[in-house]
């Protein structure tokens, strides 16, 4: 109920609010940002219960430093993105560092668009070409996967992920490069180039 | 003439240009290309390169086919119950579980200072109420506080407390020889020093009456020794001088006495005469 009487709120409002100790704000927030920062972490981490654990991590760290959140310093979404994908980038390389047995639950994968007005058919044909073209990306190695995601999918700027990966202007270069040509040479493997 | 010299020259820049773009620039330069990072010289270089080189062009193509795949891949969301999520995150961030003792701890001094802000505050409170280790802390330290509080009275100062701070201070000890006297004077001997003073008293009053007559009979005493010496000075005197007299007329008796012993002097010379002359005749 909450939820839909401070839909209309600023996000400065709404943390002004959070600090304040409405309950029903923060709700607010982790309900607009909670699907963005989920799929980051799905698509470093390609299983449901770890993006999920990894997501929950990430609200308690914002709801831990909402404190430190200056709204003259920029908007929530920005700040509230890069702590994320800073969580999110730590432990995708702690878990490149220390790989586990479990698998990857691609068989699992189920997208939707956020708004579309394509034909049915046509919306299934790009839900299964997301399907291979993400199954591509979690083939990719994990150097190049980082810089591919930040780049193509949460679209940054090289300055951006230089600053997030902390490793210089032309290796983010190099590898973003490099990956792309990696993943269109999968994608042409898995016939999927071909058809658009 | 000259249309052949430009001609020769078109073949030699399209030769240096295809080798200074070959397929592995070619490669290295394709998502600079798409992402709009190369100068018009370098680009238009790639462009010839493209068209020239069959495989560069495949691969090209394919890699900007995958951009577009990418791109329709960052607008899909992945499906997941979004409302458990959601619900899961809220319970994670308000229930006490989420602070951990050792942050408790270390919260406690800003709550007590009225400075923990909201969000942290629920935490925190959330926290107290699931834990009883925490609850008993916070608990005790606010009886400590109220008991501190309530303890008005003021521990008595030593009396000598301020004469050692002015000693270790500016090392001006006023300790006197009354001062370390009466410190070192017990509870006993300050009351035999009252009955030696009361005896005293008393003896006073029974031999002389009272204080005033003992003082003037030690006047009167006093001046009756007072002439007694002075008596007894002048008496000293004229013995002195007696004796002193009688000193002097045994010395001239004695001399005399050497004179005649000794006989009359020699003849004396005529210098001699002349000297002594004068102090003969003056005796």
């Amino acid at each position: 109920m909450g939820a839909t009487q401070v839909l209309m709120i600023s996000d400065g409002e709404l943390v002004r609010r959070c600090r304040a100790g409405d309950s029903v704000a923060w709700e607010q927030i982790v309900h607009n940002y909670s699907r963005r920062v989920y799929n980051l972490a799905y698509r470093f981490t390609n299983r449901h219960e770890a993006a999920e654990d990894l997501t929950q991590e990430v609200f308690v760290r914002v709801y831990r430093s909402l404190e430190q959140y200056d709204p003259q310093a920029g908007d929530l979404a920005n700040w509230l993105m890069r702590l994320a994908r800073n969580l999110v980038i730590d432990d995708y390389r702690k878990r490149v560092r220390t790989p586990t047995d479990v698998g990857e639950d691609l068989t699992d994968h189920e997208f939707h668009l956020r708004s579309s007005t394509d034909a049915p058919d046509r919306r299934v044909e790009r839900q299964e070409r997301s399907l291979q073209v993400h199954s591509a990306i979690a083939k990719l190695p994990a150097d190049l996967r980082e810089c591919v995601i930040l780049r193509d999918i949460e679209e940054l700027s090289y300055q951006e992920i230089v600053d997030i990966l902390n490793i210089p202007l032309g290796t983010v270069k190099s590898r973003i490069n490099r990956g792309r040509i990696e993943l269109a040479k999968t994608l042409r493997r898995m016939k999927v180039v071909e058809f658009i | 003439m000259v249309f052949a010299f430009c001609q020769t020259k078109a073949r030699k820049t399209k030769t240096e240009d295809r080798r200074r773009m070959n397929c592995t620039i070619f490669t290295d330069k394709i998502s600079a290309y798409l992402d709009g990072e190369m100068q018009t010289r370098a680009k238009a270089e790639f462009a010839a390169h493209r068209l020239s080189c069959r495989d560069c062009c495949a691969l090209f193509n394919e890699v900007r086919d995958t951009l577009t795949a990418m791109s329709e891949y960052a607008q899909l969301d992945v499906i997941t119950n979004f409302d458990t999520l959601e619900a899961r995150i809220v319970d994670a961030t308000s229930a006490g579980e989420m602070l951990s003792c050792t942050e408790f701890d270390k919260m406690i001094e800003r709550y007590f200072d009225g400075v923990i802000l909201g969000p942290t505050f629920q935490t925190f409170q959330a926290h107290f109420e699931d834990c009883w280790k925490c609850r008993r802390l916070l608990r005790g330290i606010e009886e400590a506080k109220e008991m501190l509080r309530e303890v008005k009275e003021e521990v008595e100062v030593p009396r000598h407390l301020s004469r050692r701070i002015m000693a270790a201070t500016v090392g001006n000890d006023s300790n006197t020889f009354f001062d370390q006297l009466a410190r070192s004077l017990k509870a006993g001997q300050w009351v035999a020093a009252f009955l030696i003073f009361a005896a005293t008293g008393m003896l006073i009053n029974y031999r002389y009456g009272s204080v005033e007559n003992m003082a003037a009979q030690a006047s009167e005493r006093a001046l009756e020794r007072q002439e007694q010496i002075n008596q007894a000075v002048t008496n000293t005197g004229i013995m002195a001088i007696a004796g002193m007299e009688f000193i002097s007329v045994k010395l001239q008796n004695r001399e005399q006495r050497k004179k005649n012993e000794s006989g009359p002097p020699p003849a004396p010379t005529p210098s001699a005469t002349d000297h002594q002359s004068p102090t003969t005749d003056h005796r």
